[in-house]
């Protein structure tokens, strides 16, 4: 359950991360373009991504997910504790981007 | 009176203890009107009232039914091992699911999830419908207090020791993670949908100050919730950790050293950054290090305390001018840094501290603590953030949570209430230019 639960997180997060190039109006042009574009929207205050709110909501959620999957499905001792520390490092970059995709919406308003 | 042979002092002491809790959530309502403006005082203790009120309400309904640890549990089979995930009881506080000891936790638990639901409002000050925040109140109190609650007051973040050999399993003695973390993230969730206050950032995105309209009422607040938290984390060291009588005066100990050289460190902070200690932020590091002492408690030397709280201190007030500076995030009364920085700090200190025996068990090893609170702090940011922000989101689409701009301009006693609570005063509508 907790495999399935985390490959569906990281799906999700795959699937927002396409959403995003997708919503972009470059995307059909030039992907390359359309990569550095949401790249800079989301390590400046760009306005542009709409997904990318929603990219570091399901990233904080695949991280812990992958923080349950070490307890069951991980051996005790150095491993597990790999795996749990690879889990709050995704969750650190989900919340990175969730921080950032508010932090220009503020400034805005 | 079939207990009566079972009775002992420390259950005669959590009651009496329980009794004192309210004053922590008396504390807060103070603090979050003062740090507020003038026009919206009344509408500050008004929205603490009817938040209390919902909250108790929405946790008899069903809160403490999905929470207890007390009786039957909903278990799952992961990797083999039981994951205990949602308690069994019956709604309504029915008789089998509320007697004892299951009544005594039930006592607590309506002031506890009252206490959670107090933090947002002073984020969402001056800006907060009074329906949205009611709205948000009952899910928080409902559903999100309960299921975080249950898995660490006797679900599987409390059973991590038993099951796979970490430490004692997650460890939160007075609500640090339940209340004061749950608390301040769902204060951030709020902060993020409300947007900040008209006027708080200027066209280029720099924040302007908007003090807040009672230092007075503030600090009373401060030395209230001292009261208020000495209780809540004795209460919660002999209810849930079986802490000895004897010990309490030791947990009484370490919470007020937490807070006292928290208050102390953002004092000297501010003095020397600023040039004078500022009032506002020593209150915030004061519920700060009342926030860390949460936590642990009950299992570390006061020396320790002293340590945590001066950390938490620093913490806090860095962290409300970081949150207002390269966040963009309006926190009038300094939740999300208090409870939610001071909370989560108090937890993993409490996994590097933790040497002593001091709750119940003879031997000496705490092999993997650190990993049990790590993961304890990792559930709180990958999930109960992402299910908070997620229903606040849902309830902003369904009833929008922002006052309309022009509540904004009147305050918000006038525009939801109808009269102010300093009718003498003159409102200054200078206030509202734009910068």
């Amino acid at each position: 359950v907790p495999l399935v639960s985390f490959y569906l997180c990281v799906a999700g997060g795959g699937i927002s991360g396409v959403g995003v190039l997708c919503s972009l109006p470059v995307c059909h042009k030039n992907d390359i373009l359309a990569v550095q574009y949401m790249a800079r929207a989301a390590w400046t205050h760009t306005p542009g991504a709409p997904g990318l709110k929603l990219l570091g909501l399901v990233l904080l959620l695949a991280g812990w997910g992958l923080v349950i999957s070490a307890l069951a499905l991980v051996a005790e001792g150095a491993p597990r504790v790999i795996f749990v520390l690879a889990g709050i490092g995704v969750e650190i970059v989900g919340l990175v981007l969730v921080i950032r995709a508010h932090s220009w919406r503020g400034a805005r308003e | 009176v079939t207990h009566t042979d079972q009775w002992t002092a420390a259950d005669t002491l959590s009651i009496a203890l329980i009794f004192l809790v309210p004053c922590a959530a008396a504390g807060l309502s103070s603090i979050s009107t003062g740090l507020g403006r003038s026009r919206s005082a009344a509408h500050s203790m008004m929205s603490s009232l009817c938040v209390l009120a919902v909250a108790a309400l929405a946790y008899f309904v069903c809160g403490y039914a999905w929470q207890t640890g007390f009786g039957p549990a909903h278990i799952a089979m992961i990797g083999g091992k039981e994951w205990n995930w949602l308690g069994a009881g019956r709604f309504f506080f029915h008789e089998s699911t509320i007697e004892w000891p299951g009544s005594r936790a039930a006592f607590l638990g309506i002031f506890s999830v009252g206490i959670a639901a107090l933090i947002p409002l002073a984020t969402g000050a001056d800006r907060w419908r009074l329906g949205a925040a009611c709205a948000s109140t009952a899910v928080l109190a409902g559903l999100i207090y309960p299921l975080f609650g249950h898995w660490v007051w006797g679900g599987w973040l409390m059973q991590l020791g038993d099951t796979y050999g970490l430490g004692r399993g997650f460890i939160d003695i007075g609500g640090g993670a339940v209340i004061q973390a749950v608390g301040g993230l769902s204060a951030l969730s709020i902060a993020w949908i409300l947007g900040p206050r008209h006027g708080k950032y200027t066209h280029d995105g720099l924040p302007t100050a908007i003090p807040g309209h009672n230092g007075v009422l503030v600090m009373f607040g401060c030395l209230l919730a001292l009261v208020g938290w000495m209780a809540l984390n004795s209460a919660g060291a002999l209810m849930y950790y079986s802490v000895d009588v004897f010990r309490v005066q030791i947990v009484a100990i370490n919470t007020i050293l937490c807070a006292c050289t928290a208050g102390l460190a953002a004092a000297i902070v501010t003095k020397v950054r600023f040039g004078k200690p500022d009032l506002s932020l020593t209150a915030n590091g004061w519920i700060g290090g009342l926030a860390a002492s949460s936590g642990a408690c009950a299992v570390i030397i006061p020396a320790e305390a002293v340590v945590i709280g001066a950390v938490a201190g620093v913490l806090v007030t860095l962290a409300v001018e970081w949150f207002e500076l390269h966040m963009s995030v309006d926190d009038p009364g300094g939740s999300i840094s208090a409870h939610a920085m001071g909370g989560i700090w108090g937890l993993l200190a409490l996994g590097v501290f933790v040497r002593n025996p001091l709750i119940g068990r003879a031997d000496d090893t705490v092999t993997g603590q650190w990993l049990a609170q790590l993961i304890g702090i990792a559930t709180l940011i990958g999930f109960v953030l992402p299910l908070t922000y997620g229903v606040n989101w849902l309830i902003d689409r369904l009833y929008r949570q922002r006052v309309h701009a022009e509540g904004e301009r009147q305050g918000m006693d006038l525009y939801e209430l109808g009269a102010g609570a300093y009718p003498e005063f003159i409102v200054h509508s200078d206030e509202f230019l734009e910068r």
